[in-house]
């Protein structure tokens, strides 16, 4: 089920009075009630993909028990490697099994020797990387002796497939998200009231802004090999806004509909083309993903608490890794490898000191740091490395030409999402608060749901992210 | 009782009735907005001079004319109908909509012979006319005309949800704004009214010039139920008034196959009918391959469509209608 469909639109409020009329007072009843109505969510595309995520769910909470029990440390190595076998093997089976043998095939092909050897026909589950990274980081922080497991079956099921956020994340640790399942939660207005402003305002994000721009990208980027470099440029930078806008709307919208369920989520975007640096750019963009490889993958190859020449190569497999966490295609681990060595450059020359800067050195990181941001975005973008070479090639020829006009509905709507972002993201980086008076909210509320049904696009687009 | 005022105490700021109270608030402006906006543009929409939104509100409700052009952007690009009408001597208006497919094709058709009989309906079809579901993200073009008694009638047959949420006019003229407004300042930019209907192309080839490496003798598709459904009823409409339908396929720069179940299917329907006659120029010398007659691989430029319509009009004229 999609956040900006009308078959949530019809899911949420039910879901929503019947929660808050039937299950505030009893927690067990609670938890069961969300896990029944996750499950429906999440079976709503696909129900056959229930049984994965209950195979992952039963596999997590029953090994964290035996990790936990385990007396010596080599025993609840093997645990965690068995939990990290059957989570990581899923996850490879669906998303990378295919990858992997066709590039196989492929460079004994280049090589000479072809293999004929056709991949298997798999549909990848939604939301697969981001439930099996929160069930890993439950898993790994039992053996870590950072957190306890639960005996709560029910509980633990519905941390892992809670609905708000278990297509697209945020991926909450089971430190943060677990506990909160044990909370009784009171009907707070106000509380209530801050989740659908944050309903609001991914809905603005996702179907006026990311979508109005995505129809000028596509037609841009699906006949790329007929614009000049001033009209990928300029898709380009739209692209970066249309990805921000799409992702971080989605966050916004599972964030703020678990704030109207008492549930906190942590915060996944801080104004990330705000950024004055490519490491302050990963603090503020994807920022659950990020901590998680952080906290999971870089220090457990040692981290910064090695020879330089390792540290560096820590971050540039963590990228790489990062990369392709996104997508089993070549162009995101070189989106990835982008990032990895431009933080690996940026710590050499050390430039990501935290001083305060004048405006104007400011400015200047930020643009720097955008375009560097935009330049891998054409990676994650195009369909393949070559498209994505001829992309580049063209954009660097730095000829001066007209953008593409001919599609000028959307160029017209877009300049107006690209506005609209500009503003959102403007005030959210000034720390201006659009909802803080009671005068005049219920005024912005209205003006905004008017732009939306004005000039959003309601044509169920898919979330960006959904197929990683 | 704990729980009945925690859901109906208006007084409670945290009951559930208080919040729905604030939400019908907002509603309620956002209902006094739609209502006010929807009299403007509904106003804007009878009195624009040309473009877009002027060609399908004539088409779907004034236009009269004895022939009716139909389809999509190449039926727009391809037939002119100053030289139709001056060959002929029957009045002449081309309704065909860039990027439109069966659902448009189907209300102008339909809310066409609830006004009037045509004399003669010109269809622009492809050979790969039933391979897609009807296209309704195109036909949101329809959604300001929703209150047409076709237009309505087909969304809740096809579309249920959606009809449900044209009763709000922000809905209905979502992102319609610059081409509704733009006429009132610049005329002229989106069609002209002597033009009557047809789209000029101007300009050079700018197309893929490269020749397919293969051309199919034969392309065999899955039919799509609803696109045939439509056409069938608009078939049989036409026969039932004895309105003659002249289906034809325009050239293409690069045709990609010659033959299709859905070119059988069409010649099968002019064995079927009498009323009904298939003409296909897809891969007509006189044009395939020749740059000068296109501007893209899918659209004539304007002495290609000068150079199409000359071969229709004689063609037509020969047909034994």
């Amino acid at each position: 089920m999609l956040f900006n469909s009308i078959d949530f639109l019809i899911f949420y409020p039910i879901v929503f009075l019947i929660y808050w009329i039937f299950f505030r007072n009893d927690i067990n009843k609670r938890n069961l009630f969300l896990l029944i109505v996750s499950y429906i969510f999440y079976g709503w595309w696909d129900w056959r993909f229930l049984f994965l995520i209950a195979l992952s769910s039963t596999t997590d909470f029953f090994i964290g028990q035996l990790i936990y029990k385990a007396d010596n440390p080599s025993l609840k190595k093997r645990y965690l490697t068995i939990s990290l076998t059957i989570s990581l093997g899923i996850l490879f089976i669906f998303k990378y099994y295919n990858f992997f043998i066709d590039s196989f095939v492929q460079t004994f092909t280049l090589l000479g020797k072809p293999i004929n050897y056709h991949g298997l026909k798999l549909v990848l589950p939604v939301g697969i990387s981001f439930y099996t990274f929160q069930t890993l980081s439950y898993s790994i922080d039992i053996y870590r002796n950072k957190l306890k497991p639960t005996k709560n079956v029910i509980k633990f099921f519905t941390f892992v497939s809670f609905f708000p956020q278990l297509v697209a994340g945020p991926i909450e640790r089971a430190t943060h998200l677990l506990p909160q399942f044990d909370k009784k939660y009171d009907f707070n207005y106000d509380q209530i009231v801050k989740g659908l402003e944050l309903v609001l305002i991914g809905l603005l994000k996702k179907v006026v802004i990311a979508d109005r721009l995505a129809t000028y990208v596509d037609a841009v980027y699906n006949n790329h090999q007929y614009h000049n470099g001033t009209t990928l440029y300029m898709a380009t930078i739209f692209f970066a806004v249309q990805i921000y806008c799409d992702f971080s709307g989605y966050s916004d919208i599972a964030i703020g509909v678990a704030k109207t369920f008492g549930f906190d989520l942590m915060k996944n975007f801080k104004t990330p083309y705000f950024a004055v640096s490519m490491k302050d750019f990963w603090k503020r963009w994807h920022i659950s993903l990020s901590t998680w490889f952080k906290d999971y993958f870089y220090i457990s190859l040692g981290g910064n608490r090695c020879s330089k020449l390792r540290q560096k190569f820590n971050l540039l497999a963590t990228f790489v890794v990062s990369g392709l966490w996104h997508g089993a295609n070549w162009t995101f681990v070189i989106w990835g490898a982008v990032h990895g060595v431009t933080q690996i450059i940026e710590n050499s020359l050390n430039l990501k000191s935290n001083r305060e800067y004048s405006i104007i050195e400011k400015a200047v990181r930020m643009i720097v740091v955008f375009h560097i941001v935009c330049f891998a975005w054409i990676f994650f973008r195009a369909d393949s490395l070559s498209q994505a070479m001829q992309i580049i090639a063209k954009i660097f020829e730095f000829r001066l030409a007209l953008p593409y006009l001919d599609v000028v509905n959307a160029l017209f709507f877009g300049l107006i999402s690209l506005f609209i972002y500009m503003i959102i993201d403007y005030f959210e980086y000034r720390n201006i608060k659009i909802f803080r008076y009671m005068r005049t909210r219920k005024y912005i509320y209205a003006s905004i749901i008017i732009i939306i049904l004005s000039i959003g696009v309601f044509n169920e687009g898919q979330f960006i992210y959904f197929q990683f | 009782m704990k729980g009945n005022s925690f859901i109906f105490n208006f007084k409670d700021k945290n009951s559930i009735i208080y919040l729905f109270s604030r939400f019908l608030i907002i509603l309620l402006m956002i209902a006094i907005v739609d209502i006010v906006a929807g009299f403007v543009l509904k106003s804007i929409i009878t009195e624009i001079p040309d473009g877009r939104y002027y060609k399908v509100y004539h088409t779907l409700n004034h236009n009269e004319s004895e022939i009716l052009i139909v389809g999509s952007s190449r039926g727009e690009r391809h037939f002119v109908s100053t030289m139709i009408q001056d060959s002929l001597g029957l009045s002449v208006w081309n309704g065909s909509r860039d990027t439109q497919n069966l659902p448009y094709i189907y209300c102008v058709v339909f809310s066409s012979l609830a006004r009037y009989k045509p004399k003669l309906i010109i269809m622009n079809v492809e050979k790969d006319i039933f391979s897609e579901e009807m296209n309704f993200e195109a036909a949101s073009l329809l959604d300001p005309f929703y209150n047409n008694e076709t237009v309505k009638k087909l969304y809740k047959e096809k579309q249920f949800a959606k009809s449900i949420f044209m009763n709000s006019n922000l809905i209905k003229f979502n992102s319609s704004y610059l081409y509704l407004l733009r006429p009132l300042v610049y005329k002229n930019q989106d069609g002209r009214k002597e033009d009557l209907g047809w789209e000029p192309l101007y300009g050079d080839f700018k197309g893929e010039k490269k020749k397919e490496d293969e051309i199919l003798e034969y392309y065999s598709y899955d039919f799509d139920k609803e696109s045939v459904e439509a056409f069938e009823s608009i078939i049989s409409e036409l026969d039932k008034q004895n309105i003659k339908l002249l289906m034809v396929i325009s050239p293409h720069f690069n045709s990609k196959y010659k033959n299709s179940s859905g070119l059988d299917y069409l010649k099968n329907i002019t064995n079927e009918y009498s009323n009904i006659k298939l003409l296909d120029y897809s891969q007509d010398p006189d044009f395939v391959y020749q740059e000068e007659y296109f501007r893209d691989n899918q659209h004539l430029n304007v002495p290609g469509a000068k150079f199409f319509t000359s071969k229709v009009i004689s063609a037509y004229k020969k047909l034994d209608f």
